[in-house]
């Protein structure tokens, strides 16, 4: 039976692979000038701080009693903090977990947002209930609690903190997802699939969730952000990442203190710079993606 | 066009409002000629700063971080309620400067011949803010309360070593044995055993309910009263606003006099504005953190004076002393000469806060100088360690013990306050040059105690204590008190200072407690059951208009209430 | 429809059991005890537990729990220990405050966000719209404790124009006769607490804005030779709003559980804040308390914003 529906559809996919989906996207993306300033920004960003010993001369703790709270210099180029440890090595160091943090928990959140979602919207009834009633547990979870107690249980680490805002960040993702196949579900398009026999995991994973994609591109760079100041919030109530590690979070965190603002600027605009420009490049991205991604959309 | 000008003009606004912020510091740096002419120019024309405060008239108001609303002496343990249950009640005697015992409600008292009973005569006359008259059965009430079976207060601790106090808890009773009313004004306590320490621990320092108004069916009906408290101290109750503030007004017939304030009001401030609050005159008072930049912001409008004293009190990072890296006392006294507290002291607190080598404050009377003070030294660190079989034996830096095991170490850390994590900063630089490999676990308050305390399953933590007035160290060093829950969660165990705090509490003689408690300063420096690591300073900003506003380590400021005046 | 929600009513029932086991254990299971913040070396272990056994918590678990839902059932959410009153009057005393915040932040937030995610979207790629992108996605990743700071030194320390904190001058009530003294404390609150939802309300709306006006229909209104206005305002706004009105139906905690951090920094007397001291405290009734209250709002925004959808968007049919 599969088969059978396989070759049915055969005819429209070959025409597709003439050029195959994903470089009409990456072709689009790329006549996108902004979204592709983005990419290399991140790109870049990625890859200091990955490679972060490269970049700098300085340890990442490394404390220095003889230069502490310097302005920035040929030294340091970005100052240094108040045990005298250099600003820019440490932000170069905590992109590494504020990256990898708000990426992951972001991945975790919309895979099973969207599974989870898109099941409940497609199939509706019981199993729509089911699911959405088991979302509304999860939204109802004291989400710091939650954290106190994991943290206490397994202990506190990067890995604990991106299953934390993981886990329980999903229920937004899934209740869009589910909310707009719903609707999508009753249009003409959909009746067409039916004729032509499709599996339903090829119309929910080919028909479906291709239009939900901007809701999903949209909701995914917003929440990286939000991850990424979760994750600050996290160590500012005592469960995030442990010291002397640095995050962007933790050292931005590190300077909410009316004298750094008004007399250290160093100790707060990098690391909220570095946030900022991560975010707004995310943002920018995932526009140039979704433009790229939409066929209605044709240049 | 246009459009293109709008979205400029929000980036801008964006960049300026940062720059608003930042361009602060630009003012007050002396670079060239330019800013030193600006900066003369500023002292010619000294002006008096107005002072916002004024306003607020013949009212004091301190600034405090949070209240838990247990307005009752004996229900609530936080220092803020504290403050509010100090002004409202009264208890039987208070203590001076010296941490010695000085008269309230009680005008005199006598101890017995034994030690083991302690007679109270009242002051005559003492009103309620009701205007009924305070007696001894008011006294009993408030005991008795403590010891009531129904009781869910942190107070036991008090009357738990009167006479029949556990029998009455435990109902077998009716009344405490131990608890006398003689008359109207004379009221007897004797306890089971002699303690020295028992007026410094300030069993007898809890404000008086009046039986009147507390007098209980069931618990609850006690409870009901936390947020209208009512007492016979110099402030009456006016108004709780949940979150907000506590108003309280002058008590005309308070048996001391009327205060010279009409009132005084709490308000709540969250600690990041604490200082700034101080520096627009939103505040009279407040106590800030031991540190340098707080200090800055508060007197940066010349509103506020800066009080500044030792506390009664020390910061510390507990051993495990069960796990066998830390058995060796050498062990120990390694790490504190590997680490570089002074340096630390130095550049983070910058002259509030001094090195702490033992379980004393130099505050208190049993305080001794003659103590060992670990200055930073690396090279003795690395022999002590050699000594104790921890060296370098495979050339990879990390020092290892006979059987090739690494010293590492887990320090548990909290969050709440900020030096905690600079210092392990420090720690994990310094100790990783002497071979030893530091790492650090952050949670949450709570969860640090209970690991600690409860589960004892720890390496290293830090805290910090307030000390009572009397030095005796039951509770947090002796034997008994480790035990799952206790407060010796090191597991410290010393035959001799077992001995001495065993001695303390019978010794009457204050000359001869004193060469004891210091004999267990010298214990405590040598044997190091913490990693002792700093006294801190206390420190208050003060309002210029506020006068004669006193505060000494064993005396708040409400003890003085009577005596702050304020222009207005 | 009717029958819809009462079927969606008698679901919660299970679901509010779930939620109350599953609170409960965690609630359980968290490091600490009621007692853990007193920190006093005078408070023994025994007493400790005595005082502990005097809360009931001596009993097994599922004992606890069947004791604390038919106590809730019977409308007594227990006695606060951190608070010292009972949990409804410390829940009483915080919810209004936050209510209010947040109201006027939502209102804020849509009426700021909405509007310029149409303007936005239909300018896509303009000056316009990279500058609101801009000022958006600030708003984004700006941490609301960082802004607020920086607000407070700007508009309360340095211009001295707005209180630095507080919801009500010292001395004055939490009451409608105060209600200047009240705003006043408000302004810089609420900037800050908006900001954030204003900006995923302008990012929402514009996505989805820019997704419907390529949709067929529009082109075809267009193509009837409909005013632009017309097109945008009347046809594509309707479905361009219903992923925003999921946003709102989430709101509806939010405009109760108040934001732990905005109540931290500017001493708002709120449900964030106190649930935060509640978890600190291990104060068991009342988490378990403001939880349960939470849940069952987060139940019923659900709810609501699947109505909304399906008065939205008719073809959605809900079986």
């Amino acid at each position: 039976m599969e088969k059978v529906v396989e070759k049915n559809i055969n005819i429209e996919k070959e025409e597709e692979k003439i050029i195959s989906p994903w470089k009409i996207i990456f072709k689009r993306l790329r006549r996108n000038k902004l979204a592709m300033v983005s990419l290399v920004i991140l790109c870049i960003f990625i890859i200091m701080s990955a490679f972060a010993p490269l970049f700098t001369p300085y340890e990442r703790d490394g404390i220095d009693f003889e230069a502490y709270e310097e302005s920035p210099s040929r030294t340091h180029i970005l100052g240094t903090d108040d045990l005298g440890r250099d600003i820019y090595t440490r932000l170069l160091y905590g992109g590494r977990v504020s990256l990898s943090v708000g990426i992951v928990a972001v991945i975790i959140e919309v895979t099973l947002g969207v599974i989870l979602g898109g099941i409940a919207g497609f199939y509706g009834g019981i199993i729509d209930s089911i699911i959405m009633r088991i979302t509304d547990i999860f939204m109802s979870f004291p989400f710091l609690i939650i954290a106190i107690t994991v943290v206490s249980v397994l202990g506190p680490s990067m890995y604990n903190v991106m299953l934390v805002i993981g886990f329980l960040g999903w229920t937004g993702i899934a209740r869009i997802v589910r909310g707009q196949i719903l609707s999508l579900r009753e249009q003409e398009f959909m009746e067409a699939t039916e004729a032509l026999g499709l599996s339903d995991f090829r119309k929910i994973t080919r028909h479906l969730l291709p239009n939900t994609l901007a809701s999903i591109i949209v909701w995914s760079t917003i929440s990286i952000a939000s991850a990424i100041l979760t994750e600050s919030s996290l160590s500012y109530l005592g469960l995030g990442v442990s010291p002397p590690t640095p995050t962007w979070g933790n050292m931005l965190q590190a300077a909410q203190k009316q004298y750094v603002i008004e007399n250290q600027w160093w100790l707060w605009i990098p690391p909220g710079l570095a946030i900022f420009i991560t975010v707004m490049s995310l943002n920018i991205l995932g526009d140039g993606l979704r433009d790229a991604v939409d066929p209605k959309l044709k240049k | 066009m246009s459009k293109k000008l709008i979205s400029l003009i929000l980036v801008l606004a964006l960049v300026f409002s940062i720059a608003l912020v930042g361009c602060q510091k630009d003012e007050p740096a002396p670079v060239g000629g330019e800013a030193d002419d600006k900066q003369s120019a500023n002292e010619e024309k000294p002006k008096e700063p107005e002072n916002p405060a004024l306003a607020r008239g013949n009212v004091l108001t301190f600034g405090e971080s949070s209240l838990d609303g247990l307005f009752n002496p004996i229900m609530g343990s936080n220092v803020y309620d504290g403050y509010i249950n100090d002004l409202i009640f009264r208890g039987l005697a208070s203590n001076n400067t010296a941490g010695d015992p000085t008269p309230m409600v009680a005008k005199d008292w006598k101890l017995s011949d034994d030690g083991k009973t302690y007679t109270f005569y009242l002051n005559e006359g003492i009103k309620f803010h009701d205007g009924e008259e305070l007696t001894a059965e008011d006294i009993e009430f408030t005991y008795y309360t403590m010891a009531d079976p129904d009781y869910t207060g942190p107070r036991w601790s008090a009357v738990a070593d009167v006479v029949g106090a556990q029998e009455y808890r435990n109902g077998e009773v009716d009344s405490i044995e131990g608890i006398k009313i003689i008359n109207d004004y004379t009221i007897s306590f004797t306890v089971k055993d002699v303690n020295a320490a028992k007026f410094g621990a300030g069993d007898f320092g809890y404000g008086i309910l009046p039986k009147h108004y507390y007098k209980f069916e069931n618990f609850e009906d006690f409870t009901a009263l936390n947020q209208k408290p009512m007492g016979c101290g110099p402030m009456k109750f006016v108004n709780y606003v949940v979150g907000q503030y506590v108003e309280m007004e002058s008590f005309d017939d308070y048996f001391d006099g009327r205060a010279k304030l009409d009132g005084v009001i709490f308000k709540i401030v969250p600690d990041e504005t604490k200082a700034a609050q101080i520096q627009a005159g939103e505040i009279d008072v407040a106590q800030l953190t031991a540190d340098p930049k707080q200090v800055e912001i508060a007197t940066k409008s010349n509103l506020a004076t800066i009080h500044q004293q030792v506390g009664n009190g020390y910061n510390y990072a507990s051993f495990n002393l069960r796990l066998d890296k830390f058995k060796d006392k050498r062990v120990r006294q390694a790490l504190m000469y590997g680490l570089n507290r002074q340096k630390f002291i130095e550049v983070v607190y910058q002259g509030y806060a001094r090195p702490c080598n033992t379980a004393v404050s130099p505050v208190s009377w049993a305080y001794t100088d003659n103590v060992n003070k670990y200055d930073f030294d690396p090279e003795k660190a690395k022999d002590l360690l050699k000594e104790a079989g921890w060296e370098d034996r495979d050339d990879d830096n990390w020092i290892e013990n006979e059987d090739g095991e690494e010293f590492t170490i887990m320090w548990t850390t909290y969050t709440d306050v900020e030096w905690p994590q600079k210092l392990i900063a420090v720690a994990k630089e310094n100790w990783k040059d002497i071979g030893i490999q530091l790492d650090c676990e952050l949670m949450e308050f709570t969860a640090v105690d209970n690991k600690t305390r409860n589960e004892r399953d720890f390496e290293m933590y830090n805290m910090g204590w307030s000390l009572s007035i009397d030095p005796d160290p039951t509770g947090i060093f002796d034997g008994a008190s480790d035990v799952v829950g206790g407060y010796n969660c090191g597991g410290f165990h010393n035959d001799e200072a077992e001995q001495i705090i065993a001695e303390g509490k019978l010794e009457m003689d204050t000359e001869k407690r004193k060469k004891l408690y210091q004999r267990w300063a010298e214990i405590a420096n040598e044997e190091l059951p913490y990693l002792f690591l700093a006294y801190r300073d206390e420190l208050f900003a003060i309002n210029n208009r506020v006068k004669n506003l006193n505060i000494t380590p064993y005396e708040t400021w409400v003890y003085y209430i009577n005596e702050v005046e304020v222009e207005y | 429809m009717r029958q819809f929600i009462i079927r969606r009513i008698l679901q919660s029932i299970p679901v509010l059991i779930g939620i109350s086991i599953f609170l409960f254990l965690i609630v359980h299971a968290a490091p600490g005890s009621p007692t853990a913040h007193v920190i006093d070396p005078k408070m023994t272990p025994d007493e400790r537990a005595r005082i502990e056994a005097k809360m009931g918590l001596d009993k097994p678990l599922p004992v606890q729990y069947l004791n604390w839902i038919t106590e809730i059932l019977r409308g007594n959410m227990g006695q606060s220990t951190k608070y010292g009153q009972p949990v409804k009057d410390v829940i009483k005393e915080h919810m209004w405050n936050t209510f209010y915040l947040s109201i006027v932040s939502l209102i804020l937030s849509l009426v700021i966000g909405i509007p310029i995610g149409i303007i936005s979207a239909t300018k896509q790629y303009s000056g316009l719209d990279y500058g609101f992108t801009i000022f958006a996605l600030f708003g984004l990743s700006i941490p609301a404790f960082f802004f607020a700071l920086i607000l407070i030194l700007i508009f309360s320390v340095n211009l001295k124009l707005l209180p630095i904190s507080g919801m009500v001058t010292p001395g004055n009530p939490i009451s409608f006769s105060n209600f200047k003294d009240i705003a006043w404390h408000s302004v810089l609150p609420a900037i800050v607490l908006g900001l954030g939802s204003c900006a995923s309300f302008m990012r929402y709306t514009r996505s989805s804005m820019l997704e419907v006006i390529r949709q067929d229909y529009i082109r075809t209104a267009r193509s009837k030779g409909l005013k632009e206005k017309v097109v945008i305002y009347k046809h594509a706004l309707r479905n361009a709003l219903i992923p925003v009105i999921t946003l709102l139906g989430f709101q509806i905690r939010f405009l109760f559980s108040g934001a732990l951090l905005t109540e931290t920094v500017f001493g708002w007397p709120g449900m964030g804040k106190m649930g935060y001291m509640g978890v600190m405290y291990r104060d068991y009734s009342l988490i378990l308390g403001v939880n349960l209250f939470l849940a069952i709002l987060t139940l019923i925004g659900n709810l609501l914003a699947d109505i909304l959808y399906g008065v939205a968007d008719p073809r959605i049919r809900y079986d």
